[in-house]
């Protein structure tokens, strides 16, 4: 009945206890924080398989703030879950780090997710049984680590939530319960950030709250963000929007803005119309 | 609408056989006794026809113990001089009589010990051979039928399972003591190879008077009618004749007498499995009625929809009561069948192959009832949640997802702390003013008190355990919350629990309580060293008159008991030397002097004397079983009924007018001198050939006293246990859903890093909660209606004693929290199973 979370993987990749400092300290655009390698989903089997990523190959730089773009049924959620060890490849490889995902069992991918990753969905999904504060703490009470007083400080302070933090979810706004689930990804001081869609259920003062904080925790915490998203205002506060479409990567654009994104949108758009119709229907 | 219903059921098999399960097995229980019952009934009614098939008429004495004291298979008659069997000869119309006389003989087996035991199985009977083949129900299939006084037959069964054959030296106990005798016969019932299991010993005539005890009497006379005279002409023949203290009746209806003394026994044994069964039944309306108010909180938005396309509030009523209804007519047919099965198999096991079983019977009422019972009580169970289904207003269903209403209604809060201080008034009371009724009202305010005082306690519960589960970090901390959220809905899973805990509590501490009385009047009461108890029919008096001149004994008062009609009423009389037990039990005599009664004096229990208004020097009118109709005097009144209940008075008074000539306990005294150890050898010497006595210590009376109570609470505690296995599958069902209803919940925590190991955990934790709370109300209601019962008897009926069973009680407690470990195992399973990514996409 012990607390479980330091049980050793089995076969331990690279140490994830130096995670708890590395990435902040020295964000450098060259390392790698995440790779994909020749990704290949399927969903189904014989006939009836559709290929969700057909053979996707990409970095992920440490200290960047990512955009995934892509219309539905471009594979990019696909694209994440399987960078986060929510969902495994049929083929190619993933790493978190120097960490090769495929080798990976259940229960380390779960301790992974944990320790080295954080999490902004766009359905806010925050505990309703915690207050906020617990929600906040709830990877790092899950792994039995105690908090770092001053840093949880300083996240609280950056979304803004110093005052409510005794409150359950039921009893914040949408903007407040999405800012909450940010703090959430931060206080771990995770690798990688994955978020999806997090502002696809706010409005559009809400939004651009929780996007300054996503940059801000870029630039003053050097977090590493892959953000997932369709909208091009939201892309725009990434330092690089990688676009996908029927599973392959088909555009890279580094610092895009709104109209860039959408120029790019447009350009897919004609070229994969087909594809559009299809998805639509 | 009812397709909907089809379709909602359809999609959830199993959840619709966990919630079947709730009711089926409280039918199961109930069809199984109907059709055990009924068909142990029918074999009683084949033995009976086949005991009176040729029997015309029965003349028997008139003089019975009215009221009908329950002494078993004993008749409580008196009987007739056989010159009377020549009488009812000469009567016109009369081809041929006999007389019938019956008592105990019990077989010693080759091995020593004694064949059967009458206290706890069918009869060990004795009887005398019939000549007449038609009256005879024996008929002799190998050897030939007694014709000397050493001559005995035996059936066929008990021969083979003592292990005897034709030409063997056969040792019994019988009412003169331990007589030898030859086997030269074996004997079938009919076809059957004895009659129900019981055990017959059939002597000559003349034989089976002088063993039996029942010199130059019989019992009973069978009489074979001329052929063409009818058995309602033979009897009014026989009438005509105005033979003294006679009655007679007709074969028919002499059948008819014993195959309804067996069916009031079988409805004694039926009332007993029954309640056992409305428990289950009760038990499982709770789980209904929980799983239907969590199926309608979960499909608010569904039913709204429903509502707002046009379908009115009486149609969503009927879709959710059409869907109880049908998993009412499942459980009920499954239980009904399963019920059959289990009964079958009891039966078989009960009577063997014997001829004499009926097939097992299943009755139009065992039908009915079993479909009334299931549907009805799972219909009603849902009703409630169905109404509050058709309250939801149609604009829910644009509305986010709904959410349970869980506030704490403070009304239901004040009415359940109500009823639970009347709950405790009534205990109180019942305790102090020796008012066993108020233990009722109690006992029924305390359980509806907990019930709806329920979800305030379960939140109390589920805080104060906080703190001990710190140590588990936040799988713990969420198990708590989890329970918190929605505590009505923890109270009435955890009411199940409660409801049987109680019983088994209760029970604990009456018994254990009981127990205490005895092991204190034993310990304050008898002044004696040993106590001789009989496992059979009785110690003959023969043997008690061995006991008196055994080496060391100095003082022994045994004790006979037989009915007797006083005041118009059937009662126990109990016989023995009044000044030997003086000395050897404390009987706490309150009035008069038991040393000074002589013949035709009485000596009554307090309680007896209080509820017929004697004092010493009343007079008491009696009727004994030969006839006479004697005036005895009360000398004194005694507060210590554990070995005379009513009435104590000696053998001299009674003579020859109790059932036989056999003491049921005897107190023995040791001379100064002789240890106890010692004394114990010596009569254990005595009765070497008697293995159905049993020389005890006192400690030893003790111990034998609470190893009955124990195998009577073992009887009780299996059968509460469908209750407790139903409560599992309530706890199962609510935490299934709850998992079902937080799939998304689930999804976030494992992907955020939560173990399998962890989420396991919170699962348990919530189970265990829940568990505890049931258990923990559960044992102190219990404690407090057991303790209330005891206390409200009083020193009346000799229970004195309390005591609280704490390892009896612990026991429960750890019970509790083994049923949380077996409730949480399937919900955690589908918790830990769900992939988080499908979890995170469900809404």
């Amino acid at each position: 009945m012990n607390e479980e979370a330091p049980t050793s993987p089995p076969a331990p990749p690279p140490a994830p206890s130096a995670s708890q400092s590395h990435t902040i300290t020295a964000p450098s655009v060259q390392k790698v924080a995440a790779r994909a390698e020749n990704a290949t989903k399927w969903y189904g089997h014989g006939d009836t398989a559709v290929a969700a990523l057909r053979g996707v190959t990409v970095d992920f730089e440490a200290g960047a703030f990512t955009a995934v773009m892509g219309a539905s049924g471009s594979g990019k959620s696909t694209l994440m879950h399987c960078l986060a060890g929510l969902d495994t490849l049929t083929d190619g490889r993933i790493f978190i780090g120097d960490t090769d995902l495929s080798l990976l069992g259940e229960k380390e991918l779960t301790v992974l997710r944990r320790d080295r990753i954080g999490f902004v969905f766009q359905a806010f999904n925050l505990v309703p049984t915690l207050s906020a504060k617990e929600n906040i703490l709830l990877p790092l009470s899950l792994a039995g680590n105690k908090v770092d007083g001053g840093w949880f400080d300083e996240v609280i302070a950056t979304v803004d939530l110093a005052d409510r933090l005794s409150h359950r979810p039921s009893e914040l706004s949408g903007g407040q319960q999405q800012r909450v689930a940010v703090a959430r990804a931060l206080v771990s001081k995770p690798e990688l950030i994955f978020a999806d869609e997090p502002t696809g259920n706010l409005d559009s003062t809400s939004s651009a709250g929780i996007l300054h904080f996503l940059r801000d925790a870029v630039d003053r915490m050097g977090q590493t963000i892959v953000m997932v998203t369709h909208d091009p205002a939201a892309a725009s506060w990434a330092d690089r929007a990688v676009f996908l479409a029927d599973g392959q990567t088909v555009a890279d654009v580094a610092d895009p803005t709104a109209e860039s994104v959408l120029g790019q949108m447009r350009k897919l758009d004609t070229r994969t119309a087909a594809g559009y119709e299809r998805t639509r229907a | 609408m009812f397709r909907t219903t089809l379709a909602n059921l359809a999609r959830r098999k199993l959840r619709l056989l966990a919630t079947s399960l709730a009711v089926l097995l409280g039918v199961m229980f109930t069809s199984g006794t109907l059709v055990l019952t009924d068909s142990l009934q029918g074999t009683f009614d084949n033995l009976f026809s086949n005991v009176y098939a040729n029997t015309s008429a029965v003349v028997r004495s008139n003089q019975n113990v009215e009221g009908g004291v329950e002494f078993g298979a004993t008749p409580t008659r008196g009987t007739m001089p056989d010159s009377r069997v020549a009488e009812v000869v000469a009567a016109k119309g009369v081809a041929d009589a006999e007389g019938a006389i019956s008592g105990y003989a019990q077989i010693v087996k080759s091995d020593g010990k004694a064949l059967g035991n009458p206290n706890q199985g069918p009869p060990t009977m004795g009887g005398n051979w019939m000549v007449n083949t038609d009256l005879n129900p024996y008929r002799v299939v190998q050897g030939h039928a007694p014709k000397t006084a050493d001559e005995i037959v035996t059936d066929i069964s008990s021969a083979a399972d003592a292990g005897y054959r034709v030409g063997d030296e056969v040792r019994l106990l019988t009412p003169t003591g331990d007589v030898t005798k030859t086997l030269v016969g074996l004997t079938k019932f009919g076809d059957a190879d004895s009659a129900g299991g019981s055990t017959m010993v059939q002597f000559t005539f003349d034989e089976a008077q002088k063993v039996l005890t029942k010199p130059g009497v019989v019992d009973e006379i069978w009489v074979a009618a001329d052929p063409g005279v009818s058995q309602i002409q033979v009897v009014r023949n026989i009438e005509a004749e105005h033979l003294t203290n006679t009655e007679v009746l007709t074969g028919t209806d002499a059948a008819q007498e014993a195959k309804d003394m067996a069916t009031s026994f079988l409805s004694f044994f039926s009332v007993f499995l029954l309640v056992f069964a409305a428990i289950a039944l009760l038990v499982g309306a709770f789980i209904i009625a929980n799983t239907f108010s969590i199926l309608v909180a979960q499909r608010t938005r569904e039913l709204a929809l429903l509502r707002a396309i046009g379908a009115s509030r009486r149609q969503v009523l009927a879709s959710v009561v059409s869907e109880a209804a049908v998993v009412g007519v499942i459980a009920s047919a499954i239980g009904l069948g399963l019920g059959f099965v289990i009964a079958s198999g009891l039966q078989r096991a009960l009577m063997g192959d014997s001829s004499l079983a009926s097939g097992t019977t299943l009755t139009p009422r065992t039908v009915i009832a079993s479909f009334v019972i299931g549907i009805g009580i799972t219909v009603l169970s849902a009703l409630l949640p169905a109404r509050k289904a058709a309250r939801v207003p149609p604009v829910t269903a644009l509305r986010d997802a709904a959410i349970e209403d869980t506030s704490h209604s403070r009304i239901r809060s004040i009415i359940g702390a109500v009823l639970l201080v009347v709950a405790a008034l009534a205990l109180i009371g019942a305790a102090t003013s020796n008012t066993a009724a108020l233990v009722g009202v109690g006992a029924i305010a305390g359980l509806i008190g907990a019930v709806v005082f329920g979800p305030a306690l379960a939140g109390a519960i589920a805080r104060l355990t906080r703190p001990l589960v710190r140590s588990s970090g936040m799988a713990g901390h969420l198990g708590i919350e989890n329970v918190l959220r929605n505590p009505r809905r923890t109270a009435s899973t955890a009411s199940a629990l409660m409801i049987g805990a109680t019983l088994v509590c209760a029970i604990s501490v009456f018994a254990a309580s009981a127990i205490a009385s005895i092991n204190d009047l034993v310990d304050t009461g008898f002044n004696g060293d040993v106590v001789v108890t009989s496992t059979g029919n009785g110690i003959p008096l023969s043997d008690i008159d061995r006991v008196a001149e055994t080496e060391g004994v100095a003082t022994v008062a045994a004790l006979e008991y037989g009915p007797a009609t006083v005041d118009g009423k059937g009662t126990l009389v109990s016989a023995t030397d009044p000044a030997a037990l003086a000395s050897l039990v404390d009987m706490k005599v309150s009035s008069g002097d038991l040393a000074k009664m002589g013949t035709g004096d009485v000596a009554v229990s307090e309680s007896y004397a209080k509820s017929h208004g004697l004092k010493v020097g009343s007079t008491v009118e009696t009727k004994l079983l030969d006839g006479s109709s004697p005036t005895w005097t009360v000398r004194a009144i005694y507060r210590n009924p554990l070995v005379a209940q009513n009435l104590l008075t000696s053998p001299e008074t009674v003579k020859g007018s109790l059932l036989a000539p056999v003491a049921q306990i005897a107190f023995v005294d040791a001379a100064s001198g002789v240890s106890t150890d010692a004394l114990v050898k010596n009569l254990e010497t005595t009765f070497s050939k008697n293995p159905t006595a049993k020389v005890q210590t006192n400690d030893g009376f003790k111990k034998s006293a609470a190893s009955q109570m124990d195998t009577f609470l073992t009887i009780v505690y299996a059968m509460l246990a469908l209750a407790v296995i139903i409560a599992i599958i309530g706890i199962v069902n609510t935490l299934g859903l709850s998992i079902l209803e937080r799939t998304r919940e689930l999804g976030l925590l494992r992907a955020v890093g939560m173990t399998r190991r962890q989420l396991r955990k919170t699962v348990r934790i919530e189970a265990l909660l829940i568990a505890m709370t049931g258990t923990i109300i559960g044992l102190v209601l219990g404690t407090a209606i057991g303790a209330a019962l005891i206390k409200s008897f009083g020193p009346d009926q000799a229970l004195t004693g309390f005591a609280i069973p704490w390892i009896r009680l612990t026991v429960v407690l750890i019970a509790g929290v083994i049923v949380g470990f077996i409730a949480a195992a399937l919900p955690t399973r589908r918790a830990t199973h769900l992939d988080p990514l499908d979890a995170l996409a469900s809404d």
